[in-house]
Formats: structure tokens, C-alpha cells, sequence
């Protein structure tokens, strides 16, 4: 499309009713980035929607904002909120599972589809609901615990120790962990320990840890308690520090800066599904340079959070697919519509059939893979 | 008389006894108060420093239950949380060993969690646990029925990674086994009674053996909380039950009337006596006393017996007798002198009185003069020329009977001659030629007296003159001297020395009458030497130009003005002549037309030599002397 087309598109789809998409995220809180990350890789989906002529006839895609500070009971009366409003289509989470796994009942009774680019509890998609009003774009908790054990494995560390928030997303890691366990004899889990909410020390976590003989730390955290664990380690003496192998919550935050120099005295791996560091595909090349260009992000190694904004980016394209499918604002069609939605060529991946009645995760388990942060904060694929 | 001395001597002394035992009373009732009051404040000190602790340590556990990772944790972990965070409350409320309720709620105030056996709803409602989760700072209050009140407490639960409140922590206790969990310091078994209000004045809880609290003596204060929470307005009470505090009192009341009675009783019986003893020289005294005064005999006494007050008072009766008598004697005669000098004073007034209506009727008879005078003055000019004109035609009659005569004795017979003598001798002729020109002479001097008298009395008088004239006081004098002569001329000759005079701008009526009064008193004065003598005295009048004043002197020679009268000559009614003869006003009159000329009147006189007056008068008075310096000049 060339550019008068788009801009003759985009003044067409002006003033009309907008379809609109809830945001339905953790701003207010302090430490988190994947709030903005998602929401700028909506915007950056929806500005190209509307500019090719938007939905449903040149009716634009609009976002609606809907902070929810993490807190579950916060999400689940942002569901209900936006529900009520006229063509509301459909609400993207972010990263926190425990706000979106509490709002999986409200979004089957009002019937409103949920895009889910971050957070991994497996139980968002495995709700047991059929049909599922769950569609998920990022890596499951089941799947993340597999590529960090296995790494772990591959590094020569048979004894490892779990450390997990004690929320539902953190028993969602336990469960896959000892699902994986099951099959796989190695490495053995030596250790498990449970932090709450706002915890300020895991010192206590690590020595048991060490106590317990483990030769590496797998741990399921976001940024705040990550940079906690981080920094800790770091001041122990060197014989002290463990391998850390973390979860994919930790790019939710600004990390590096989070974790201060500390980062660079640690071993500290993290699973990803995405990275502009390195990512030859076009249409992810053409996503950075829309986030440069919107946001004025230096590279594609300041980009933060950068999985939560690709993925984002796709959810929003396919739902605006999906709409235009269901021919329909009606919730009810458009999910329907995204079960039917064929080949799609996103940012984070092509995918020939994004979801189906029976599956509602849009990546797999090899779309995973470790990656380090640079010291500016960059995350480096380190495994295939 | 020695009823009332009794009464008196019983009344005083029940009032002194009663005195003593207020004082006694009002002293020890103030220590008791005192006592309590110390009491009180340590007691006060004591239970509010009990209670703060308590309640302190009790929002400080809740502080603390809802700083718990826990609960904010329970607050994300919506599948997880039933498993620990109700049996975590549990054993918070076990550990504290008390009623307590524990609710966890989240930012809309639903309830997540709570230790409710009964499943029953917090104290805080949904929509004001939301407000408070929205406000993110602690509460407390009291909920619950008055015989039952419960302390809640309401703590929100922060989430440190959005630093905010997301959640509040619900803590209800027993009021009262919050309020009294300190127990009281061993030992402390007689403490007062103690009791805590909220702001409205509901009773909280109260402690001791006071089943209502009436009739205490007690002492409140404020109960503190921690400064995180808004005051939540208790106060705490201590007591002591008043019938308690004060039984010394009572004791001591009791002691005081029995013994009050027991004095005035005596007292009574002891006055009795006494009085009766005190008072019989007394009643004697007044006996006597009242005889002398039946009788007014103020040289009589009562008798004195022994040197006692009462001898002492029989004393002083008679000395004060004494007095009285000398102080009634005294006053009678100045009472008599009073009454002789009002009796004079009477007679004066009488007198001026009299003067007072002799003047005036000489001021309606000197206007009567004056207008006679002036209705005389016409006819008696007429009367006057007519009788020249028949002196001259009694002269020219004469004379034509001589000529006649001369003819006749040469043309007539001597017979005719005859004739005619006889007829002339039988009308008397000749005697008629010799008399006719003397009683024409004599008339026309009576009428050029009367002119003169006429003429004087006009211009004594001077009527309607208002404004100052320039005026000849020689003439002046000489008007007022014949105006004057009816009363010197049988007594004295009046001799003139008149100098060459300017014109003096006066009033000449008014320096008239200055003059006449002069000249009149002199001729009394000298009338009074010469009284019943051959002698006559001398009035000297006397005028002379002195600078820009005429002096007019005029000198007597009678007996001079008495020594005493000589500061009084020019006072109002002063006057030594007898009554009729002079209003004591003349010279008073005579200084008062002088000084309102600018002029000045002195005298000199020497005892049986006479007494001159020296009248100074300005050529211009100062009024009209100043006029034209102080007239504005014409533009």
C-alpha cells in the first residue's frame, strides 16, 4: 500500500465508530515495562490497521487504556468495565498471570475475548472452558520450565533448585517442573522454596539452596524480585554463586538497570521467544524500525520488553483479521473468528494457522530459546 | 435585760463554735479533696499509660499483621490464597489470646479472607473498606452494641511494587479486653474505679466494683493513640465513690455537732448566770438614769459604788450629766445672742425695707418734680414778663400822674385841687404809688427765684439724655446746689471756688446726682454739729482742671466720718443716719456714676473737723476716649 493510499485510508476510517480493544494492564506499577511494551506494539498494530483502512468497513481500531497495578481484583473489574462498552471486541492482558488467571471466569460470562502476549501460567490456556475465550501469542510456563531445564541439563547442572512466587503462577511452574521430572530423569530438583508477594530478601531461599547442594538456581520471577536475587548473589563470594536460569518474567521490567553491576558478577541465563537482537525477519525489522521511529528507542537492543511488544503487535493484527473475518463486533464471532483465522505472518513468527478450536497457543515449545542481557540490557540469543 | 445578755452570750458562743467546726470541716474537707485529687492524677496517670499500652500494642500487632508479605500476597494469589491466609490469621488470633475477628479485603472491599466462624460480615462495610483502601492510611473505631463494643481497627495492606493500598486488613477486638489487656501492677489492689468513653460519652468499658457511676469524685483524660490513626476521642475516667472518700468527713461532722451542743448548752447555763450577776448595777443604773431623766434634773447623779465598768459607767453618766448641763447652759446663751442678732438683723431689714421706700418714693417724687418743673417753666416766663410789663406800667402810670398833677396845679382850681387829692387820699394813692413798685419788685424776684429753682431742676435732671455731651460741671454744680439748697441753707453757707474748666463729655444727669449726693450727705453732716445751735456751717466747693481730668472737691465741716464707718462709706445700704434720712445707697450710687465715667471719688476726714470727698473726672471717659483708635478707618 503505497502512502497516499494509506493516507487517504486513514481519513476515511476518521470519525467513524471505533472497535475497541481493552488494555488491560499493570501501569502504577513501579518497576514493570511490559505495561508500555504491550501497549506500544497495540498502538503501532492498530495505527497500521486504521491506516489501511481499519475494520468492519473503515471503522477504526481504538485502545482503551485499563491499569489494573497488577492487582487481580483491579483486572477482573477492568473486564467488567469494558465489557459494557459499545463494540468492545476484545481486552489484552499483560504479564502478570495471577490477574488474568483471576479474571478467566468474568471473561467467559461476558464472553470476551482475551489476547494474552505475556503472561505464562498454563492454566490461562488450559482453563478447562470450552470454547476458550483464551488466545495466547507467548511462551506457557510448562514450556518455559522444559527450555530452562534443559538447559541446565546441558550445562552439566544435574541438581537444581526451584524458586517460586507463591501465586498461582508459580504453582503452574512447580506443576510443569514435576511433569517434566517425570519424564526426564535429569536434572533433579533438590530444592523448592516459595517467596511472596513484595518480598525484599531471598537470601534466606539461596542458602537453603546451597544448603540443599543444588549447582544451579531455576528461578520464576519478574524483574523486582530477579534484580533482589541478582544483586544478593552478587555479594556473596564468587565460590557462592550459582548458575541462575530465569524465567521469562524477568524482561517485564528494566532489569539491567534494576540489577545494577551486579549483573555482570552473576551466571544469568533467561527464556525468551523473542528478540530484535539479531532477528533477521522482515516483518520484525519492520516493527523495530516502527518502534525507533514511533517511540524514538535508540536499537533493538534498548528495546524493552521487546516479547510482550511483538507479541502484542501480532494479537492485535490478528484480532483486526479476526473482526474482519467475523464481519462483526459480536465477541461471540470474533472469537470464533480468530479459531479460523489462517496464515499470518508476524513478527515473532509466521504461523500458517494461528489458532484452532483445540489450540489457543499461538507459538510452541521450539519457539523458545535462552538468551543473556548485554551490558546495556540487550537480550543475546545463547541457544538455537 | 438579762435574757437578751444570755441570749447574746448563748448566740455568740454557738456562733463561735459553729465557726470553728466550719473552718474545722471546710479544712479537712479540702485535704480530703486534695488527697483524692493526688490520688486521682497518679491513678489517672497510671490507668491512661495501662490502657495506651494496651491499645498501643494492639494497633502496633495489627500494623504489623498487615505489613505481612502474606497478605499482600494473598491479595495477587486469588487460587492460592485460601490455603494460608485464613489459617495465618488464625493463629495471629490465637496468638493474641483474645476475642478478635480478622478480615482481609481487597480494594473494592470484598472480603478474601476471614476468621469468622460464623461467616458473618466486618464491622466496616464494603463501601468504606474501599474508601479506606483508597485513603491507604489506618483507621479505628467502635462498632457493636453498648454492652458489647468492639475495636476496629482497619490497616491497609500495601503492595510495594505499586505503592499503593490494595487490600485493608479488618482486625476487630473485644473493646474491653483490649482496653484492660495490661493487667494492673501487682499489688494494686485498692485502685479506684476506672472507665472508658468514646467521644459521644458511650461507656467502653468500665472496671471496679462501681455498678453506676454516681456520686464520684473523679478525674478524666484524654487516652492517646498511635499518631497514625485519627484521635479516636477516648477518655479515660478513674474514680472514687464520694460516700467512700468522705466517711472521715462524716465521723468529724458527728463529733462536731455533739460537742456544739454540748457548748451552747453550757454556754447557755454559764451566760444565765453570768448575765444575771453582770446586769443587776446595770438595771440599777437604768433606773436611775431614768429617774433623772423623768425629772430633767441635770445637776442630780447616780450613785457610784465600787471601781468596776459598771462604777466606771456610773462615773462617765455623771461627768457626761455634767457636760450635758454645761453644754445645755452654753448653747442657751449662744442660743439667746442668736436670737438678739436675728432680732437686729430683723430691725435692719426693716429698715432697708423702709430706706428702700423712701427712695423710691423720692425717685416718683423727683420725677414728679421734674415734669412740674418743666410745666412750670412756661407759665412762670410768661407771669415773669407780664409782671415786668406792669412794673413798667406802674412806673409810667406814676409818672403820668406826677405830669397829670404838675398840669392841674396849673390849669386847676384849688377846689378841684382838692377834689381830686381827696379822692386820692380816700383810693390811698399815695400809698398805692409807694407799694405798687415795691410788690412788683418782689413778685418779679419771687418769679426769677422760681425761674432759677425751675431752670436748676431741668437741668439737674437732664431727661432723656443717653449718649455722652460735653457739659460744663461749674454749671453742673451750680444746678445741683440750687437743687441742694433746701437743705443746707438753714444749716450751713455754701461757698464756691470754681477754677476755669474744659468741657467734659459725661452724662451731666447722671454726675448731677453724684454731686447732689455729696453735697447732701455734707449738709447732714454739718446739720448734725450744728443741731440745736446758733451755728451754721460751711459746704466748699471746689473745681480745677487737672492734666485731662477736672477734680471737683467738696469739703464740709462736720463731724467727720467714725473710724469703723470709714471702710463701709461706699458699701450698698450703709448708712448711720437715722431712718428716713438717707437709703445708705448715695455714695454707693455716686463711686458707681464716677467709675462709669472713668473718674475716680476718695475722701479725707478728721474726727470734729469735716470730711472732703475728691471727685476725678477724665475730660473723656475711656470708652469714648478710645472709640476713635479702635474705629476701622474708612476704605
Amino acid at each position: 500500500m503505497n502512502l497516499t493510499a494509506m493516507v487517504l485510508a486513514a481519513a476515511l476510517v476518521a470519525g467513524k465508530d471505533p472497535v475497541l480493544i481493552g488494555l488491560d494492564l499493570e501501569f502504577g506499577h513501579q518497576t514493570s515495562t511490559s505495561a508500555e511494551a504491550v501497549q506500544r506494539g497495540v498502538e503501532i498494530a492498530i495505527a497500521e490497521v486504521n491506516a489501511a483502512g481499519g475494520v468492519l468497513g473503515g471503522r477504526p481500531l481504538e485502545a482503551v487504556v485499563l491499569p489494573n497495578r497488577a492487582v487481580p481484583a483491579r483486572g477482573v473489574e477492568n473486564i467488567r468495565s469494558f465489557a459494557v462498552r459499545k463494540d468492545a471486541v476484545a481486552v489484552v492482558c499483560g504479564k502478570f498471570s495471577p490477574v488474568v488467571l483471576e479474571e478467566i471466569p468474568v471473561l467467559h460470562e461476558l464472553e470476551m475475548p482475551l489476547l494474552d502476549p505475556w503472561a505464562a501460567a498454563d492454566g490461562i490456556v488450559d482453563n478447562g472452558r470450552r470454547p476458550s475465550y483464551v488466545f495466547r501469542l507467548s511462551l506457557r510456563d510448562s514450556w518455559a520450565i522444559q527450555t530452562m531445564l534443559e538447559y541446565a541439563a546441558s550445562r552439566g547442572l544435574e541438581r537444581v533448585a526451584l524458586l517460586l512466587p507463591n501465586t498461582g503462577w508459580g504453582r503452574s511452574n512447580a506443576a510443569a517442573a514435576e511433569a517434566y521430572l517425570k519424564s526426564h530423569p535429569k536434572p533433579s530438583i533438590v530444592a523448592t522454596r516459595w517467596f511472596n508477594w513484595g518480598v525484599e530478601s531471598l537470601v534466606e531461599d539461596y542458602e537453603a539452596f546451597r544448603a540443599a547442594g543444588a549447582q544451579a538456581v531455576v528461578f520464576v520471577t519478574n524483574e523486582g524480585p530477579g534484580a533482589v536475587l541478582v544483586r544478593e548473589v552478587a555479594a556473596m563470594a564468587p565460590e557462592k554463586r550459582m548458575p541462575l536460569i530465569a524465567h521469562h518474567g524477568i524482561a517485564g521490567g528494566d532489569f539491567v538497570t534494576l540489577s545494577g553491576p551486579a549483573l555482570g558478577k552473576v551466571d544469568l541465563s533467561a527464556v525468551q521467544f523473542f528478540t530484535f537482537v539479531g532477528n533477521t525477519r522482515p516483518k520484525a525489522r519492520a516493527l523495530l524500525a516502527a518502534v525507533e521511529k514511533r517511540y524514538g528507542v535508540q536499537d533493538a537492543g534498548h528495546v524493552l520488553s521487546a516479547g510482550g511488544l511483538a507479541a502484542a503487535y501480532d494479537l492485535t493484527h490478528l484480532l483486526a483479521l479476526a473482526v474482519q473475518k467475523a464481519g462483526t463486533t459480536d465477541r461471540k464471532a470474533v472469537r470464533k473468528a480468530l479459531e479460523e483465522l489462517r496464515e499470518y505472518d508476524g513478527a515473532v513468527k509466521r504461523l500458517p494457522r494461528p489458532f484452532t478450536p483445540d489450540r489457543h497457543e499461538a507459538l510452541a515449545q521450539e519457539d523458545l530459546f535462552m538468551a543473556r542481557f548485554t551490558a546495556e540490557g540487550a537480550l543475546n540469543r545463547i541457544t538455537p | 435585760m438579762y435574757r437578751r445578755v444570755g441570749f447574746t452570750l448563748g448566740a455568740t458562743t454557738l456562733a463561735f463554735a459553729l465557726a470553728v467546726d466550719t473552718v474545722s470541716y471546710v479544712t479537712a474537707r479540702a485535704q480530703i479533696n486534695a488527697s483524692v485529687e493526688q490520688l486521682l492524677e497518679t491513678e489517672s496517670r497510671y490507668e491512661v499509660e495501662r490502657m495506651s499500652t494496651s491499645l498501643n500494642s494492639t494497633v502496633e500487632a495489627v500494623a504489623v499483621l498487615a505489613r505481612s508479605r502474606l497478605l499482600s500476597n494473598a491479595l495477587v494469589d486469588s487460587d492460592g490464597r485460601l490455603a494460608y491466609v485464613a489459617p495465618f490469621l488464625r493463629d495471629f488470633q490465637a496468638g493474641r489470646g483474645r476475642k478478635i475477628a480478622l478480615t482481609l479485603v481487597d480494594y473494592r472491599g470484598n472480603a478474601i479472607a476471614t476468621t469468622r466462624i460464623d461467616g458473618g460480615t466486618p464491622a466496616v462495610d464494603t463501601a468504606t473498606a474501599a474508601r479506606f483502601v483508597e485513603q491507604g492510611r489506618p483507621h479505628a473505631g467502635f462498632a457493636g452494641p453498648r454492652d458489647a463494643p468492639i475495636l476496629v481497627i482497619a490497616w491497609p495492606v500495601l503492595f510495594p511494587e505499586t505503592r499503593t493500598a490494595e487490600g485493608l486488613l479488618i482486625a476487630e477486638f473485644d473493646a474491653r479486653s483490649v482496653l484492660h489487656s495490661v493487667p494492673p501492677a501487682a499489688g494494686r489492689t485498692n485502685s479506684p474505679m476506672l472507665r472508658v468513653s468514646d467521644e459521644s460519652g458511650n461507656i467502653i468499658s468500665s472496671e471496679g466494683a462501681a455498678t453506676r457511676w454516681v456520686g464520684m469524685l473523679s478525674r478524666s483524660e484524654r487516652l492517646p493513640v498511635a499518631d497514625v490513626l485519627d484521635p479516636l476521642g477516648l477518655r479515660v475516667e478513674v474514680g472514687v465513690p464520694r460516700f467512700e472518700a468522705y466517711k472521715p468527713l462524716r465521723y468529724l461532722a458527728l463529733i462536731y455537732l455533739v460537742g456544739t451542743v454540748a457548748v451552747v448548752l453550757a454556754a447557755l447555763g454559764v451566760a444565765r448566770l453570768v448575765a444575771e450577776r453582770l446586769t443587776r448595777p446595770i438595771r440599777r443604773l437604768s433606773v436611775e438614769a431614768a429617774q433623772i431623766a423623768d425629772s430633767s434634773r441635770l445637776d442630780s447623779g447616780v450613785a457610784v459604788e465600787g471601781r468596776d465598768e459598771i462604777a466606771q459607767l456610773a462615773r462617765s453618766f455623771n461627768e457626761m450629766l455634767l457636760r450635758l448641763q454645761l453644754t445645755t447652759e452654753s448653747r442657751l446663751a449662744a442660743l439667746r445672742e442668736q436670737n438678739a442678732e436675728l432680732v437686729r438683723a430683723h430691725a435692719a431689714q426693716q429698715r432697708l425695707e423702709e430706706e428702700l421706700h423712701h427712695a423710691q418714693k423720692l425717685e416718683a417724687v423727683g420725677r414728679l418734680a421734674s415734669g412740674i418743673a418743666h410745666e412750670i417753666n412756661t407759665p412762670i416766663q410768661y407771669i415773669g414778663d407780664n409782671t415786668r410789663f406792669l412794673a413798667d406800667a406802674v412806673d409810667s402810670l406814676s409818672k403820668a400822674l406826677d405830669g397829670q398833677r404838675q398840669e392841674l396845679d396849673r390849669i386847676a382850681t384849688p377846689d378841684v385841687l382838692t377834689r381830686i387829692d381827696r379822692v386820692g387820699e380816700e383810693l390811698d394813692l399815695p400809698y398805692i404809688r409807694t407799694e405798687a413798685p415795691r410788690t412788683v419788685a418782689r413778685t418779679l424776684e419771687g418769679v426769677r427765684r422760681v425761674a432759677t429753682i425751675v431752670r436748676a431742676m431741668r437741668e439737674f435732671s437732664h431727661p432723656g439724655e443717653s449718649e455722652p455731651v460735653a457739659a460744663d460741671i461749674n454749671r453742673s454744680l451750680e444746678a445741683t446746689l440750687d437743687v441742694a439748697r433746701n437743705e443746707y441753707r438753714y444749716v450751713a453757707d455754701v461757698v464756691t471756688e470754681f477754677g476755669q474748666l474744659p468741657l467734659v463729655t459725661c452724662r451731666p444727669g447722671d454726675l448731677n446726682q453724684a454731686f447732689l449726693n455729696v453735697i447732701v450727705n455734707a449738709a447732714h453732716a454739718i446739720e448734725d454739729v450744728v443741731q440745736g445751735t446758733d451755728g451754721r456751717g460751711t459746704i466748699r466747693v471746689r473745681t480745677s482742671a487737672d492734666g485731662d481730668a477736672v477734680v471737683v472737691a467738696i469739703s464740709d465741716t462736720g463731724g467727720g466720718i467714725p473710724a469703723e464707718a470709714r471702710g463701709k462709706v461706699f458699701e450698698p445700704f450703709f448708712t448711720t443716719k437715722d431712718v428716713g434720712r438717707g437709703s445708705g445707697q448715695g455714695l454707693a450710687i455716686t463711686r458707681s456714676i464716677v467709675e462709669a465715667h472713668g473718674g475716680s471719688i476718695t475722701f479725707e476726714t478728721a474726727q470734729g473737723t469735716g470730711t472732703t470727698f475728691r471727685i476725678r473726672i477724665p475730660l473723656v471717659p475711656p470708652a469714648t476716649s478710645s472709640a476713635p483708635a479702635e474705629a476701622p478707618e474708612e476704605p
